[in-house]
């Protein structure tokens, strides 16, 4: 029986895609973990809800004003998708803070109350969408792209086909696929901007140190928390608009299946640190890959591991490329173990992990 | 007669229903070195957190250069333009931020531009060791320098008057009697009204022009600090003088 070689290239242009996705969802958790100080689970259900706006909500309100041509082509493109998104998931970060957060802050609430908290917000939102939207994925169609853009963005290159030994070695990225990357890495940017170099960026970061000496050094933290949940939240609706153009279809269960390793990216790249968490989306999602590979190979017959180990022992163990999650945490626990504060944190930051 | 840059009448506070403060008027004349002193949980650290709203105040009345400020928050405090510096006990410094962006908090109402190189050579001759080290995170600094962010952080907005909650808290017997000839040194040099709680009642109050003996809440004694320090009650109670036999 012949080996069919991995498809290496293909692969790889499926963990780089993957790494903007995560880069994309990451920079709105990384803000509300530094400045809050809190790991804020229900940051699974605004990547949801940024999906669900920037859809279904659109298209109903879409429906319920005049229809004409126009409005058509307005809806589909994706910039607006992808803007309306980030003021519907905006509204509900500063609706959490207003509700609940803000709350259990004028009370002193431990940081871990307000995780237990934002689980909560989590399931309430997911069950909601569910209500409303039902569960199973539902299939849709790719918002346009203004200025042409379709076509310009495309790579489509093939190494080899069938070649004897390479086999078939190629990259197809569309243009969502290359959009993501471009746009991860222009907002990392932009956000590691305006935290560093800004005022606005400064009260942020002081904020987060100590409430009470930014307030007397006049700085509006009320006001302040309120920006942070509204950008920290809008980006990652932003980000959720791009990341469901590329999918076919899409559920209520979307964002909590890319919590974990969200937060990985955040964790390992270092909390607060923007440009960090570019680095840790490529590991994560590399290693994820590399795995997903491996044990692919690992099932294969008759030489993979799988039944190798069932002719030795007797028994079957599935070795399945659906592990390939846990291999990415196990390069986060690896790392944490030499830099706890992750590759690119500081020390201080650490301080915020609860 | 000397005019008040900050009196505040019968103020009541505390947090949430517990109240701490019962009742309380204080004044700090200009260029006044004034020193709440008092047993532990009397109430010193809400009786100056209340001055500046970051604690609630259930009744009475605060004055800063006879502008009111009771019930505003800290952040509309500054913003309305009050001279008002405060160093707080702990969390003193923006652990994460730089020196240079520590400085620039003590401004952060004004315009960085225009104000920050004006104050900046003021605050370097004071402490010239921060000027060494300006780009380096405040998590950095040893307990003194941080002592010193502080004040320097406190100073950039050129304040009137000045509140330090116990300043030398943090720090090594020597630095402490360092930091309390800084705080003398900067009311004559600048010409400023300081608020200083302490612990270490008695130098304090030898250092101070006026004092305030807080216990329970309310003013148990007050009055010019030679006057306070002959008092024998006071001595034993308060400043932990032991009578000869």
């Amino acid at each position: 029986m012949a080996i069919v070689p991995v498809d290496v290239l293909s692969h790889a242009a499926i963990a780089f895609v993957y790494a903007g996705k995560l880069i994309l969802l990451t920079i709105g958790l990384n803000m509300t973990y530094s400045v809050l100080k809190f790991s804020n689970f229900s940051h699974a259900e605004w990547v949801t809800w940024g999906m669900f706006s920037s859809w279904w909500l659109l298209q109903i309100l879409a429906f319920l004003v005049p229809w004409d041509a126009e409005m058509g082509f307005i809806i589909n493109n994706i910039l607006i998708q992808a803007t309306f998104a980030f003021f519907m998931v905006g509204i509900l970060g500063i609706l959490s803070e207003i509700l609940v957060f803000g709350r259990l802050r004028d009370l002193k609430a431990s940081a871990r109350s307000f995780t237990v908290a934002s689980i909560g917000i989590g399931l309430v939102v997911r069950n909601l969408l569910s209500m409303v939207f039902g569960d199973y994925p539902q299939p849709v169609s790719s918002p346009e792209l203004p200025f042409g853009l379709e076509d310009i963005l495309v790579i489509n290159i093939t190494l080899t086909n069938r070649d004897p030994i390479l086999g078939t070695q190629s990259i197809i990225l569309t243009s969502y696929k290359i959009l993501i990357i471009l746009i991860s890495i222009i907002t990392v940017l932009l956000i590691d901007y305006i935290f560093k170099h800004t005022k606005f960026g400064i009260a942020m970061r002081a904020t987060s140190d100590s409430i009470d000496l930014a307030q007397v050094s006049g700085i509006n933290t009320r006001q302040i928390i309120f920006i942070t949940w509204f950008i920290a939240a809008g980006v990652t609706g932003f980000g959720a608009a791009f990341v469901r153009a590329t999918q076919g279809r899409f559920g209520t269960m979307d964002g909590f299946s890319m919590l974990l390793p969200i937060f990985a990216v955040v964790i390992l790249g270092g909390v607060g640190s923007f440009r960090g968490g570019i680095v840790s989306a490529f590991i994560i999602s590399y290693a994820r890959e590399i795995s997903a590979i491996i044990l692919t190979e690992f099932q294969k017959k008759p030489y993979g591991l799988q039944y190798v180990i069932e002719d030795l022992l007797g028994f079957t163990i599935s070795l399945s490329p659906g592990y390939m999650d846990g291999v990415g945490f196990v390069v986060l626990i690896l790392v944490l173990l030499f830099r706890p504060q992750g590759i690119f944190g500081s020390v201080e930051a650490i301080r915020a992990r609860v | 007669m000397d005019k008040p840059v900050l009196r505040a009448h019968n103020v009541v506070s505390g947090y949430g229903k517990l109240q701490v403060i019962n009742g309380v008027d204080l004044h700090v004349n200009e260029k006044e070195l004034l020193t709440i002193i008092g047993p532990n949980g009397s109430g010193k650290t809400t009786l100056i957190r209340t001055l500046i709203g970051l604690v609630e105040m259930f009744e009475g009345q605060v004055f800063i250069r006879e502008k009111e400020v009771s019930h505003m928050r800290p952040h509309e405090i500054i913003k309305a333009g009050i001279p008002l510096g405060y160093v707080p006990q702990l969390a003193n410094v923006f652990p994460s931020l730089t020196i240079e962006e520590n400085l620039k908090m003590g401004l952060f109402v004004k315009k960085w531009d225009e104000y920050y190189l004006k104050r900046i050579e003021e605050i370097f001759n004071l402490f010239p060791i921060l000027g060494e080290r300006i780009s380096q995170r405040a998590s950095l600094l040893s307990g003194g320098e941080r002592q010193m962010l502080a004040l320097a952080r406190a100073l950039m907005p050129n304040p009137e008057i000045l509140i330090l909650d116990e300043p030398t808290a943090a720090l090594a017997p020597n630095l402490a009697e360092d930091m309390l000839q800084q705080v003398v040194t900067l009311k004559k040099t600048l010409g400023i009204s300081i608020i200083l709680v302490e612990q270490r009642a008695k130098r304090s109050m030898e250092l101070s022009d006026r004092g305030i003996v807080l216990v329970t809440g309310r003013v148990a004694a007050e009055g010019p600090s030679n006057e306070l320090l002959q008092e024998d009650t006071i001595r034993k109670l308060y400043l932990g003088v032991r009578e000869k036999s």
